[in-house]
Order: structure tokens, then sequence, then C-alpha cells
């Protein structure tokens, strides 16, 4: 018996190996589950995306945003009347994997890539899409190398040195001197760490104290007693929201009546269902605001709640409107050229999205940065 | 602050402590680091969620099904996994390999399941706190504490002065003279993993009440924690897992409220290093250094 | 039928390994060099190294080692740093990486091998872990947890190895070496009898064998391979940080060696594989979201059902000695 299933063990695994030589096909599954398989004559898209590990919901998230605007897209007609199909790639959210996939995209026929999430998994491989070609239009990448990699590199996240600047001119308008400042140890972190430090100072603001974090950090109780007893009025935070959540309600149990902001990608639905009570009030310097007002968020909003059931976060905002501009660039040049497309993408001086018409520089986007709070139990724009 | 800090320190310490005393009462027994307690911690955190927060049931009796339900699945590891290995004559090698395997199922089942977003986990107490001086103590904190020292009561009364306790110390001592004494080795060896599983459960629910919140990344930082305690206090020591997990808390604590964050890590690790070279049995380990 | 199969290989063993490497080394041609594939094995290479470096280190001192990664991630941080800073290449890296690691192994096999089996498996992790601490913390040299990026590919005296099928040749080039390495240390007579006798320390005493210098050697030779795994990887990624080399990364190589068997070159490489290749399949097959919890069923499955992984018990030399012995006189079916 022991033998027999040996034996079929290592029958299977030279059958696979053997089978892995042919054709693999990606993975396109949507976020329902359904599979599609893309005809003739449609256009493909692939987006790579931390399907699975830690980061699973914002691969969720990437999946909702780029269906929901292709499904839009072509029911609108399409291109010319051939339907646009996405390939979506899971990265696991790390780079060997990114390597991985990224191999199998640029060999596929794709017009460009929407993703990866984070910047790492963008650093390590944007040369290779740069040397193919073909567009790595990144969702959230927020390190500033990102988009200097060539031009085929394009985010859709404001860097850290115009966020950081924004946020120290809002801070020191609205009467702030004395802030600490909480990051996440990560490249993303420390880059929002050392702007803030540097702009805030520059303007002649107090940086009380800066103190690190790795992702993993559970228990911030000792370092928010260090921030509270210091008497800041401000507790700036770079972070992602399972921290962001710690974050606040730690410093609310200790007593911290001050203000609390946070940069990065912390605004997330679960902040509010977790912290509750403690999280009225707390502001997030942000890339994307539920209650914008103008036309194009309020359909955004509006159709995702519709498709999917909860309100989009910022993460589905950035996914969407990549989408949106990479279609639009397709519908202005075809998709014959992804050359041509990835350059436009990475400098288009008028680009129609949710916001309005802004360009995009250098393959980043020049949009307006709300600034969101946590109101009555939801999240709504505060300027 | 020094006041507070210390209250933090405590707390933190109880949470390792808590996510330790499961472990070393495995190891202390078989000699088989149990890779599945980490997660058997999120499971039971997991399991208590469900039945507190989404169906609304009494804490004390969410907190005792989960307890038993993960309690049982331990025990069926034990039963369905290892059981078989032992009585092939398989080494602890291949036991370690097993609980691992399960120990990565089980962690990533619930990834799948639950996704990896970060889940509420409501305040038994309502947010109750004590007010002095210059600190604040929450009830949850007080109940953190508090229940890591009924742990260590409890368990050490199991150990040293019930039939079941004697049995374990014997077949920690020797596993074969024990059976020959007539000690039904497979039946204890089942209750301790039941009773080894229920700590981590027990430990994984309280400290996501005390950080109100659980995700799935709670596996990962509570491992290498529960290692480097166990390993602080003398793997297999129950005193040792509690004295280990406190000083790792303590330290840290104060690491990072006096120094800085960044190092709280190189500072216990410095710790561990010491101990690993001058007293590798831990703490209170016992000495069975083998010269060669 | 196994049995006939396994006598077979056994006697024409020197023919199925030609044809073996003779595969491995068409395997880009018949993947009609598709980088996706041949990036496959290329990652496939690179962990047989670091299983066959696990094989020797656990063949030598029975213990298994839960924190081989950290030599795997020393090995990728030298030959990284080296590139960042200084604008050096192979084979300074490879050799700079190999000999960091090498060290290293010197240090834990030093520390540990006092210790009793009791609490060796325990130690391995925490030195793993703190090797992941320290790269995280010293960041005037290690960039901390930015990690360190922008490697450039391995360059031997100006030819770029800036494909995957060029990497592949490469990374299988590292793997004949480390097979060649590791079977004229396992397999020599000092060698054999440190692995017949390593549970038996008096025996191996008494015959003035040297026995913990010679498992401190394999120790360090097996780190050092290892290390050279590791500046594989740094110079092919181009990116490397400190949480790609912990405990998870432990686990996925021990995995390995278990699932080919311990003690067994063609198995090691054939675990490293085999490993390599699932995740891709369960991708293909739309079941990525299950990946860990089959690897992990998988893994609990394999310790049940054959212990000693799929080849472990499989010892070709043994097995012509038995056939010979059968053919020579009467007996019994000896059990397979």
């Amino acid at each position: 018996m022991k033998k027999i299933l040996a034996a079929i063990l290592i029958a299977a695994m030279i059958l696979s190996l053997a089978a892995c030589g042919g054709n693999s096909t990606p993975s396109t599954t949507k976020a329902d589950g359904t599979t599609q398989a893309a005809s003739k004559d449609d256009i493909k898209l692939a987006s790579i995306a931390p399907i699975t590990g830690n980061l699973a919901q914002h691969g969720v998230s990437i999946q909702n945003a780029v269906n929901l605007r292709l499904k839009q897209y072509n029911e609108a007609g399409g291109y010319q009347g051939r339907k646009v199909v996405v390939d979506f790639y899971d990265d696991q959210g790390t780079a060997a994997e990114a390597v991985n996939v990224a191999n199998k995209i640029v060999d596929g026929n794709y017009i460009a890539c929407v993703g990866p999430y984070t910047s790492a998994c963008g650093l390590a491989i944007g040369s290779l899409f740069g040397e193919e070609n073909i567009t790595l239009y990144a969702v959230s990448a927020s390190h500033e190398d990102f988009a200097k990699q060539n031009d085929m590199c394009t985010t859709q996240c404001a860097p850290q040195s115009r966020s950081r600047e924004f946020e120290c001119d809002w801070l020191w308008d609205e009467g702030y001197r004395k802030v600490a400042y909480l990051y996440l140890n990560d490249d993303t972190g420390n880059a929002a760490q050392n702007w803030f430090s540097k702009f805030w100072t520059a303007k002649g603001g107090e940086l009380v104290l800066s103190e690190s974090f790795l992702a993993d950090q559970k228990d911030f109780s000792a370092v928010m007693t260090k921030i509270v007893s210091s008497g800041v009025e401000v507790i700036s935070s770079y972070a992602n929201y399972a921290s962001a959540i710690t974050i606040i309600q730690q410093a609310r149990d200790l007593g911290y009546k001050g203000l609390i902001v946070f940069g990065g990608n912390a605004q997330q639905q679960e902040v509010i269902d977790v912290c509750g009570e403690a999280a009225e009030g707390v502001k997030f310097i942000s890339q994307f605001s539920n209650d914008y007002p103008t036309e194009g968020v309020k359909a955004f909003v509006e159709s995702y709640e519709k498709e999917y059931g909860r309100k989009p976060t910022q993460v589905d905002y950035q996914a969407y409107e990549a989408t949106n501009h990479i279609l639009q660039v397709l519908d202005e040049l075809g998709p014959d050229d992804t050359k041509a497309i990835g350059e436009k993408i990475h400098n288009n001086p008028k680009s129609h999205s949710l916001y309005g018409d802004y360009p995009y520089v250098n393959g980043v986007p020049q949009f307006p940065l709300p600034i969101v709070q946590i109101k009555d139990g939801v999240y709504c724009t505060y300027k | 602050m020094l006041l507070q800090q210390l209250i933090n320190g405590i707390t933190l310490g109880a949470t390792y402590a808590l996510a330790t005393v499961g472990f070393s009462l495995v190891y202390g027994v078989l000699e088989l680091a149990n890779f599945a307690n980490g997660a058997f911690y999120i499971l039971g955190a997991y399991f208590a969620m469900v039945l507190y927060a989404s169906m609304g049931m009494n804490f004390a009796v969410s907190l005792a099904l989960a307890l038993a339900g993960t309690g049982i699945l331990g025990a069926a590891m034990d039963a369905g996994l290892l059981r078989p290995i032992r009585s092939k004559g398989g080494t602890r090698t291949s036991m370690m390999i097993s609980t691992l395997g399960v120990g990565t199922a089980i962690t990533n089942l619930i990834i799948v399941l639950f996704g990896s977003e970060t889940k509420r986990f409501p305040d038994a107490f309502g947010g109750k706190r004590l007010e002095f001086a210059s600190a604040v103590v929450t009830y949850k904190q007080l109940f953190t504490i508090l229940l890591c020292i009924v742990v260590m009561v409890v368990l050490s009364i199991l150990v040293y002065r019930t039939k079941l306790g004697r049995a374990m110390r014997a077949i920690s001592q020797n596993p074969v003279a024990a059976r020959l004494m007539g000690i039904d080795t497979n039946t204890v060896i089942l209750l301790t993993f039941f009773i080894g599983t229920m700590c981590a459960a027990l430990s994984g629910t309280v400290v996501s009440m005390y950080l109100g919140s659980l995700d799935t990344t709670m596996y990962s930082s509570v491992n290498i924690k529960m290692f480097a305690s166990a390993i602080l206090g003398g793997v297999g020591s129950l005193p040792g897992a509690v004295l280990g997990g406190m000083i790792l808390g303590m330290l840290e604590t104060f690491v990072s409220g006096y120094i800085s964050t960044a190092y709280k890590d190189v500072f216990s690790f410095a710790i561990l290093i010491l101990v690993l070279l001058f007293r590798p049995a831990g703490l209170l380990g016992q000495r069975t250094i083998k010269k060669v | 039928m196994i049995r006939k199969l396994i006598s077979l290989w056994a006697k024409y063993e020197k023919w199925v390994t030609l044809v073996l490497v003779a595969l491995a080394v068409l395997f880009p041609v018949i993947s009609g060099f598709n980088r996706y594939v041949v990036n496959i094995g290329v990652m496939a290479g690179i962990y047989a190294i670091l299983t066959l470096s696990l094989n020797m280190m656990t063949g030598y001192t029975g213990v298994v080692t839960l924190g081989h990664a950290a030599f795997y991630g020393l090995g990728a941080y030298a030959a990284g740093i080296l590139n960042w800073r200084l604008g050096l290449n192979v084979p300074l890296t490879f050799i700079a990486a190999m000999v960091v690691s090498g060290l290293f192994g010197l240090l834990l096999g030093l520390t540990t091998l006092q210790l009793s089996g009791r609490y060796l498996t325990i130690v391995t992790l925490s030195f793993c872990e703190i090797i992941r601490i320290l790269l995280i913390n010293l960041e005037w040299l290690t960039r901390g947890p930015l990690g360190i990026t922008n490697i450039k590919k391995a360059n031997l005296f100006g030819f770029v190895f800036n494909t995957a099928t060029k990497n592949y040749y490469l990374v299988l080039a590292m793997v004949l070496l480390s097979v060649f390495i590791v079977h004229r240390v396992m397999n020599s007579r000092t060698g054999r009898a440190i692995i017949a006798l390593k549970n038996d320390e008096t025996a191996a005493s008494s015959m003035s064998v040297n026995v913990f210098a010679y498992k401190l050697r394999a120790f360090c030779i097996s780190s050092a391979i290892a290390g050279l795994a590791g500046a594989l990887y740094a110079h092919y990624i181009g990116y490397i940080d400190p949480n790609s080399f912990g405990f998870t990364q432990s686990i996925q190589i021990l995995s390995m060696g278990i699932l080919g068997g311990l003690g067994n070159i063609f198995g090691s490489i054939f675990g490293a594989v085999s490993l390599s290749v699932l995740p891709e399949l369960l991708r293909s097959i739309g079941l990525e979201d299950f990946r860990q919890v089959i690897y992990g069923v998988l893994l609990a499955l394999l310790v049940l059902i054959r212990p000693m992984g799929i080849f472990g018990k499989i010892n070709l030399r043994h097995r012509r000695l038995q056939d010979s012995l059968q053919l020579a006189g009467e007996g019994e079916e000896a059990e397979a």
C-alpha cells in the first residue's frame, strides 16, 4: 500500500514536470470565481495583484476595480467593438513571485499591466517591463524611485515628497506645532519620515520624536506611553491599516485626546469597524475620498457599491483610475504600439480622471489630495 | 510614565507567557516542538471571535467553546497523525514536520476562509478601566495578567500534584519505562496535546481581546516570540515559559519606552544569544548539556 | 515491480545519471526557451543547491535544522552588499558569499555541536531569527528593511547573464558543483564513518576519529554552499530584503529535503524541483489560494506515509550489493 502510494506520487511528479514544459494558462478568475477565456478579437490587459497572502484583501480590491471598469467599458462598446479582457496574476506580495509572474506577462501579448500593489514588487520588475516596452502601471507605489525607472513605469499614487509636503503645510496652517511621527519601517515608511521631518523642521515646527515600527508589531503601548507623556498635539503616522487600528486604540486607551493623522494606505472600513468610537475625528492624507464633490467620483462610488455591496477604498479607486487611464490612451492610440501607449501614460498632459482633467508628469499623477476624516462613523471629506 | 510602562511590560509579558506555556508543556512531556501551536493560537482566537463577535454569544461561553473545539482538534492531530508515526517507530523529527504541516495548513485555511482583513474583537469589559496617579489600567489588561497567573497555577498543580501529571513526568523522563510501568502513554499524550492546545487557544483569544483586533499576521509574530520565550526560560519548563515571556515582554517595553522602538528586537535577541552561550538550557531549564 | 525498477537503476546508475544531466542541460531547449518555464528552472536549481547543503548538514549532525535560510540570506547579502557598495561581481561575490556563510556556519557549529539534540532544533531556529534581526537592524550595512535593490546581474569577465536561460546554465553549473562537493564529502571514508556513527559518539571516538572536527567541517561546507545559492539569488532577482530569508524559507527548504529524502543526493534535487513546480501547477488549475494549505497537508501526510522521503530508503550501492549476493547464492527475497 505504501509503495503504491509512493509510486503514484512519483508518477504524478514526473507527469507534472513534463506538463509544465508545455503551455500554462494564467489564472483568469474574476473576483467571483468565474473564469473567462479570451477570444481572438479581444484586447488583453494583465494585472499583478497580491491575490493570496497577507495582502490578499488589497488583491481583491484591485480585481474588483479593474473588473468593474472593464465591464463598464465593454458595455459601452469597448474598443471599436472589441472587448478588453484581463488576466490576473498573483504575486503574493513578494518580489520573487513578482519576478516570476512578470516573466510570464511580458511574453503574453498584453497592452499594459495594472499593478503591482507594493513598491518593492514594482521596483523588482520595473526594468523588465521597461526593456519589453510594456506599461507597468502600479496601483499604490509611492516610492520615489518607482516611476523614475523608465518610461513604462507609472504609478497612481502621489510620491512621498508631495504628500508629506502637503501634510506639513496643512498641519502648520491649522496651527499645530508639536508633532510625534510614528512610521512603518519599510521603504515607503522611511521615505515618508525623511520627507516629513525635512519639510516640518523647515517650516519651524517641532518634531518631538520619531519612532519606527515593523509591520508585524502588535503592541504599541510602550511607544504610545512615551508619546502621550511628551505632550504632543499631533500624532502623524505612516502605517498600514492594521497598525493604524492598534495605534488609534492604544492612544485613546492611554487618554490621548489630540489629533491623529495617517498617511499611507490606512483608510479602510475596518478602521471604523474595529475602533468604533475611538476613531472619531481621525484624519487621513489620502488619494481618495468617497464624497469628493465631482461627478466622476460620485458615479464611481455608486457603481462600485451597486456591484460589490460596499463602498470603495483607496486601493479600489487607484486600480480603477489606473484602468481608466489605460483605456483612455487605448482609445486615443489603439492597441498595437505598446511602447507609445506606455509613453503617453507616463506623460499625459490631459487625462480625464474622476477628479477632473489633470496631467500625469513623469509617471506621477498631479491630482488633488483630499484630506479625509472619520465623522459620525463614516469617512467623509474634510478638505 | 514609569508606572505605566511597568503595567505595559507586565501585560505584554503575560501575553507572551500565555502563548508559550502550551508549547512548553508539550515539549516538556514529549521533547517535541509543536509547530502547530501557533496555528491553534490563531484558530482559537478566530473561533472565539466568530462565536462572540459575529454570533453574539456570551463571552465566557464563546471562550469555553473555542477552547474545547480547538483542544479537540489538537488531540485529533495527535491521534490521527502523530500516534501512527510513534507506533511505527518514527522519529521526533517526523512528528515535528507533521505538526509543521498541520500548522501551515490550518493557518492558510483561515486566510482562505476569513480573508486577510483585520477583524474586530470587542472588549468584553466594555472599555472599563482604572485610573490612578499617572497610569491607566484597562480591565482587559488586568484580565490578561490574571489569566496568566491562573493558567500557571493550574498547570503547575496539574503537573506536580495529580496522577495525570505524574504520568506526564514519567513519560518525559523515559517513555518506554513509563509504558512498562503500566501507564497508558497514548492517552496521556493525547491529553497533553488537548491541554497544550487549549492553552494556545486561550492565549490567542485573550491577546486578541487585549489588542481589540485579530488578523492572520498574528501567526508569524507570535511564533518567534514563543520560541524565544521558551528558549530564554528553558524549553520544557513551565515556570520557565512564564519567566521567559515576562522577561521578553518587559525588556521590549522598556527598551521601546526609554530608548527606541527600533532596538527592542536587538536587545531581546542579544539576551537570547547570551543565554544560549552561557546557559543553553535556558534560565530555568535542566542542565543536561552533553559534552562531546 | 518497483523493486525491479530500482534494481535496474542501481545497475545502470551511471547511465541514468548521464541521461538526467543531459535532460537538465537540454531543458531550456525543450521548453522552447519560454522565459516563464526557464525561470522556474532557475529557482528550482537554486533550491536544489540549498536542499543539497541542508542534506549534508543533517546527514552529519543527525539534527534537522530549522534555520538554514539564515545561510542563504547571509550569502545573498554578502553578494548584494559587495555589488551595491563596491560594484563587485562574479566570481568575487560568489566567493565572498561562501566565505561569509561558511564563517557563520563555523560559529553556529562551535556553539551548538556541544549541545544535545534536545535543544539543537530550536536553537537553529533562533539562529535564523537572530540573523534576520541583524539584517533588519544593521541599517548602515544592509539598508535594513528597505532591502537592497538594483543588484546587477552576474557578470563573469564581461559576459553578462541577463536572460533567464543564461542564468539557468549558471545555476545548473553550480548545482553540479554542489553535487560534486557533497558527494565527495559524504562518500569519503571518513564521511561515511561519521554518518554511520553519528548516533553513537562512544563508538566513533573509540575509533580515533575526530568526530567533532569533521562535523564542524561539514557544517562549514554546507553553510558555504547555501551561501552560494544566496549569491545566485541576489544577482538573479536583483532585490533582497531580510524577510525573504526567515523561518518560512527555512521550512520550505526543509520540506524539499524531507520530500526527496534526506541522505540521498538525487532525492534532494528531486524534492527541490517538485516543490518548485508544484505551486505553478496549482496556479494553472486555479487553486493558488489553497497552495499553502495543500503544502501543509502534503507535508503531514508525507511523514506519515513515507517519512524517509520518496528516495530516502534507496541506497543504490547497497542495492547493487544485495542483488549481486542474491545472484551468487540461494536466499529469500530481501525486503525492499
